[in-house]
């Protein structure tokens, strides 16, 4: 299984930022925004979780590689012999990161997985921020969201009426 | 000649329409009649789709370190 999907040329298309990027969209575009496909709304909550969980799985990605992978530039002596940068990584922090991180989102996504084949719209602990953004842009409220919380002001004046 | 080839060329997508036609009643038919086992058959697909690219975006990484992991030895050795 894993052999097929890893040398799989179709899934490869997954791996290239500017294909995923045209993919996003289109699926947004068709799945989502004009129900081509009349997917229920839990599908579409999913698909939309799942594009934020991708874009923060980039981001600590990308944070790791700017703040940890480091160019170090040697000096122009070295250059000019052709000794070049190198890069510099400490290969055991490297590894015990990409694994946390993996393990961590794959059993994020089985949590999330799980959940919506009982049929829920699942919520992260502590990621209310998120998937109440989600649930936004579906038209769906949520205990957690801040809906028609009105200032103290306006409260007063409705006593009054 | 022209002609035979234009005819030739609307039939050929005549098929096609018909055939994708039937695939998306077939589909309709399944998922008005199993509205739950198509939203799971869906929901697989999407999480499938996540996990494959959860994998690409970290092994690809970690090759760049030089580094095989030692779980994918039995894949590529």
């Amino acid at each position: 299984m894993i052999t097929s999907i890893l040398q799989s040329p179709i899934l490869k298309i997954w791996a290239s930022p500017e294909k995923v990027f045209f993919m996003s969209y289109v699926v947004i575009e068709f799945m989502v925004v004009r129900s081509t496909f009349k997917f229920s709304k839990l599908v579409k909550y999913n698909i939309l979780m799942i594009f934020a969980l991708l874009m923060v799985q980039g981001l600590v990605i990308s944070y790791w590689d700017l703040l940890f992978h480091r160019q170090i530039a040697t000096p122009v002596a070295k250059w000019a012999y052709d000794q070049g940068a190198f890069i510099y990584t400490d290969k055991q922090l490297a590894i015990v990161f990409f694994l946390n991180t993996f393990v961590i989102f794959f059993l994020g996504y089985c949590y999330l997985y799980f959940q919506s084949i009982r049929g829920k719209f699942a919520t992260i602990p502590y990621m209310e921020w998120l998937t109440d953004s989600v649930a936004f842009w579906l038209r769906i409220k949520t205990p957690t969201m801040r809906f028609g919380k009105r200032k103290k002001g306006n409260d007063e004046k409705d006593k009054r009426k | 000649m022209i002609k035979n080839n234009v005819s030739i060329w609307k039939s050929a997508i005549r098929q096609i329409k018909t055939v994708l036609k039937f695939i998306l009643t077939g589909f309709k038919n399944f998922s008005t009649k199993y509205p739950n086992i198509a939203q799971i058959i869906q929901l697989s697909f999407i999480y499938f789709f996540a996990v494959v690219d959860l994998l690409y975006a970290i092994l690809n990484n970690v090759f760049s370190l030089g580094y095989l992991p030692e779980f994918l030895l039995p894949i590529f050795l």
